[in-house]
């Protein structure tokens, strides 16, 4: 079958000929699965929300919260995600790590009303993107970090908005919003990012 | 391996030929050693995001969640059912369900399509499902997705009036120890026994033991218990991996279930030497017979899902699957091999393509009776489709266009085309239309079997109703129309209204008849009694509904949901139809009205309260060969749950508190009537 000979030429020489010669069905799921070496991160393909579950802890390096916030008096770092929990049990593996000297706590909630103030960086998630202006409001006073990927986030007044690059993940940063609450972003974040509402100051 | 494979593998070798190099669904861990700059660069898949969020599909789609099942303590799949809008859901004794969506139920309904974890579960001697076979353990079902309406471009054979998706949380989200005791009245005694744990750090798997024994139900017409208690064993595995290019999963089940029934008419050989001369009394019939169904099967299924770049995902699965099942009526077996593939693609701009294959190999054997026989049979189904959702406005407006081609060994190759639009005119807000048609093909009883449906003994002759080489498909369009808001942050309202014509609807004609003299009136126009029927197409119907839920998040740790369905069926038979009964089933065996009225109640994080009252409209008729109602009726049921410690809860659960038993259905002829009792049970749940 000139078919099965082209699909062995795919193949890895690693793997013996014993498999090669196996039937194709068997072949392929079992040589894909064994013979496929897993590669560097850089051209392979990871699912989106651990990304940005990554990029949610990786960004919090680069932010310094206000002295006198709630979410810096209590001895937890606060991860918030509210609405839908996209991330399922990804974020799970964060509780207990340490950031800036705090525990990770991880919260998870369905109403903006019961977010609670010790969240040092909040998650929006899409399905609450009907109500977004009374959500950002509802922050407006406290220093939390406000991420999400609903579209045009940033410039609607969130702080962080993860934008879909062509196969990869980009963000947007609304600087001023973040200097309004106290937030201090440093520049190297501000490098990687497309920057809006930057007053220059 | 025999030739009828050949073209699924070599479909699944173009599309798997140049495989790229992919990373699995790693650990966060390794993510977080990355810089931010490399994980700005890495590839996401853009195909799994597709995937539609609910509250924007273009269908009527209801969830039934993990903590829905726990919180209105359903202790079997069809029980959990009972909450979706628009499903009917009516036992017929202790262990038999009728289940049915948008209508047509019955004892063998059979416009519906199950899966478990992607496995066909319905039964292909009647298209229907044998619910009671269908269990694992109720803790770990991660959710049912419901979906009303058909879903023939995508889903399998058979997803005429809905698709009933019943998926099961993978081995990782199920790691550790379990242990759950239910002991009550009815549901008298369960244990289901559940270990997790890791093979390798990228293997995930769990094995679990459910035992259950439940008791009987009030017989109507015995006037005290009915005999349809029941045991069932079961046990099963699952193994989810990461490795080389995608996930995968290994699973299987083996049960073996002991169910009681009590048979109401069980029909004898009138040739048969033994049985002559009959019984004066009942002749040729032995009546409230004691009887067990004995059921068991296994099954293995495979599935692998790989990334083959970051806009095209393949999924490939085969599996397994043996059945036996005998009782009085008959004996069945039957053993299937599926194979599927389907592949996920968005590397053009605007569109999300699905297109795939699949192949069912089924082997069916029976032992027939003199009340049923079916001839044993092998056959062959297969299918492909493609469906394109096109986005004409960007978060805005799609278009979805679907197709599928399906032939089985009773069919032509069915065209099952579909068309749908959705529009987003703004955040939180959804209209949706669709189109589709859909094809419900013939079983093997419709096209090959024999049922006797009664006796008359003077002659002595048969009077059954027979398969029919004739017999066609069951046709669909249906047009639906849906409209989703969330008008603050703590309601949505989610309207479905449908408009279904059915065409080549089943019935049962009159092929012979005899006549004789009227005792009452030996010199007057004589008795025609048919002897012989066949299964025919000869009716048409059309069907509309509204179905609605309303969902209220009241404060935090209070939340109500209530639905109410409303569905009309008129049924049609053709001028040269000789039916008599399949008509006034279409139209009277679901109810017109039905609601659901849920609240779901924390009083604090150890304790919680629920209470889920249950409108059922009354059914005017519910079997062919049964005449007689089934009065409406209201169902109140609570539970009361505490959680002392982080691994171990009580609760107490009571479902039809407010009478002390009702009818939900009859079934055909050969079961007793039976009625649903009010049910109690306590329950202990330790996760260590």
């Amino acid at each position: 079958m000139n078919l099965a000979v082209s699909i062995q030429s795919y193949w890895q020489p690693a793997c013996g000929p014993v498999l090669r010669r196996l039937w194709p069905l068997v072949f392929m799921l079992l040589g894909n699965l064994m013979c496929t070496q897993s590669s560097g991160a850089a051209d392979a393909v990871a699912s989106e929300y651990k990304v940005k579950a990554a990029l949610l802890y990786k960004l919090t390096h680069f932010v310094e919260w206000p002295e006198s916030s709630p979410a810096t008096t209590t001895k937890e770092f606060g991860i918030c995600v509210l609405g839908e929990n996209v991330f399922g049990d990804i974020l799970e593996p964060l509780r207990g790590r340490r950031l800036k000297g705090m525990a990770i706590k991880v919260d998870y909630y369905l109403q903006s009303n019961e977010v609670s103030q010790t969240c040092n960086l909040l998650f929006i998630s899409q399905s609450k993107r009907a109500f977004l202006k009374d959500i950002l409001n509802s922050v407006a006073g406290t220093a939390v970090l406000t991420i999400s990927d609903i579209n045009d986030f940033a410039s609607q007044g969130g702080m962080i908005e993860f934008r879909q690059e062509k196969d990869s993940i980009g963000f947007s940063i609304n600087l001023e919003q973040a200097r309004r609450t106290g937030l201090t972003i440093a520049a190297p974040l501000l490098q990687m990012a497309n920057v809006i509402g930057h007053s220059g100051g | 391996m025999t030739k009828r494979f050949q073209l699924p593998v070599l479909l699944l070798a173009l599309l798997a030929g140049a495989p790229l190099p992919v990373m699995g669904d790693d650990d966060l861990d390794q993510f977080l050693d990355l810089n931010m700059e490399e994980l700005l660069s890495m590839k996401v898949t853009s195909v799994s995001k597709k995937q539609q969020r609910l509250d924007e599909s273009a269908a009527a789609i209801f969830v039934i969640t993990s903590e829905d099942i726990q919180r209105i303590g359903a202790t079997s799949i069809a029980e959990a059912l009972r909450i979706a809008p628009g499903v009917q859901v009516a036992k017929m004794d202790s262990n038999k369900w009728a289940v049915s969506s948008r209508g047509f139920n019955g004892q063998f309904a059979n416009k519906l399509l199950v899966l478990m974890d992607g496995r066909s579960i319905y039964t292909p001697s009647f298209s229907g499902v044998y619910w009671e076979s269908q269990h694992t353990v109720m803790q770990d079902i991660d959710r049912i997705e419901v979906i009303r309406g058909p879903g023939a471009a995508l889903w399998g054979a058979n997803a005429v009036n809905g698709v009933i998706n019943i998926i099961t949380k993978s081995a990782a989200q199920t790691q550790g120890s379990y242990a759950q005791i239910t002991a009550g009245n009815e549901d008298e005694a369960m244990v289901d026994l559940r270990y997790g744990g890791r093979l390798t750090g990228s293997i995930a798997a769990r094995g679990y033991l459910s035992f259950a024994e439940r008791g009987s139900s009030y017989g109507t017409e015995l006037g005290g218990g009915a005999g349809d208690d029941w045991k069932t064993m079961q046990a099963g595995f699952r193994i989810d991996g990461k490795l080389g290019t995608g996930n995968w999963t290994l699973q299987g089940d083996i049960y073996d279930n002991d169910k009681n029934q009590i048979i109401r008419n069980q029909f004898l050989d009138p040739f048969d030497p033994a049985n002559n001369p009959p019984n004066p009394l009942s002749p040729y019939v032995d009546l409230n017979i004691p009887d067990r169904v004995d059921s068991e099967g296994h099954n293995l299924l495979g599935r692998w899902e790989t990334n083959l770049s970051a806009r095209s995902v393949l999924t490939t699965q085969l599996y397994l699957d043996h059945t036996e099942r005998d009782e009085f009526l008959l004996g069945q077996k039957q053993n299937t091999v599926d194979l599927d593939i389907q592949h996920a693609y968005t590397g053009i701009a605007g569109h999300q393509i699905i297109w795939g294959a699949g192949y069912r190999s089924l082997d069916e054997s029976y032992r027939g009776t003199p009340s049923g026989a079916i001839p044993d049979q092998d056959s062959e189904l297969y299918n492909l489709f493609l469906q394109d959702e096109i986005a004409l406005l960007e978060n805005k407006l799609r278009l979805t266009l679907g197709a599928k081609l399906e032939r089985t060994a009773y069919s032509e190759t069915e065209f099952q085309p579909n068309i749908k639009m959705l529009w987003l005119p703004k955040p939180g807000t959804t209209l949706w239309a669709s189109i589709s048609r859909a094809a419900r093909t013939p079983s093997t009883m419709e096209r090959r079997g024999v049922i006797t449906t009664a006796i008359i003994p003077t002659i002595p002759l048969q009077v059954t109703v027979n398969g029919n080489d004739g017999f066609e498909s069951e046709d669909l369009t249906a047009f639906e129309v849906g409209y989703r808001v969330q008008p603050s942050e703590a309601t949505s309202l989610d309207i479905a209204l449908f408009s279904n014509q059915y065409s080549n609807v089943a019935t049962y004609e009159i092929v012979d008849l005899i006549s004789f003299p009227n005792p009452a009136d030996p010199f007057g126009a004589p008795l025609l009694v048919p002897t012989k029927l066949n299964f025919d197409n000869k009716m048409d119907a059309t069907s509309q509904g509204v179905e609605l839920v309303f969902d209220w998040y009241v404060q935090k740790g209070w939340r109500l949901q209530s639905s109410y369905s409303w569905l009309s069926i008129d049924a049609d038979k053709d001028s040269s139809s000789s039916d008599n009964f399949a008509d006034a089933v279409a139209e009277n065996s679901s109810p017109e009205h039905q609601v659901t009225i849920r609240s779901i109640y924390d009083f604090s994080e150890r304790f919680s309260f629920d209470l889920w009252v249950h409108y059922y409209d009354e059914l005017k008729v519910t079997s062919l060969s049964n005449t007689g109602s089934i009065s409406d009726y209201t169902s109140l049921n609570l539970r009361l749950n505490w959680r002392p410690t982080e691994a171990l809860e009580f609760s107490v659960v009571g479902h039809n508190l407010t009478d002390g038993r009702h009818p939900e259905f009859v079934g055909e002829t050969y079961i007793t009537h039976t009625e649903v009792e009010r049910s109690i049970y306590g329950q202990v749940r330790l996760t260590f």
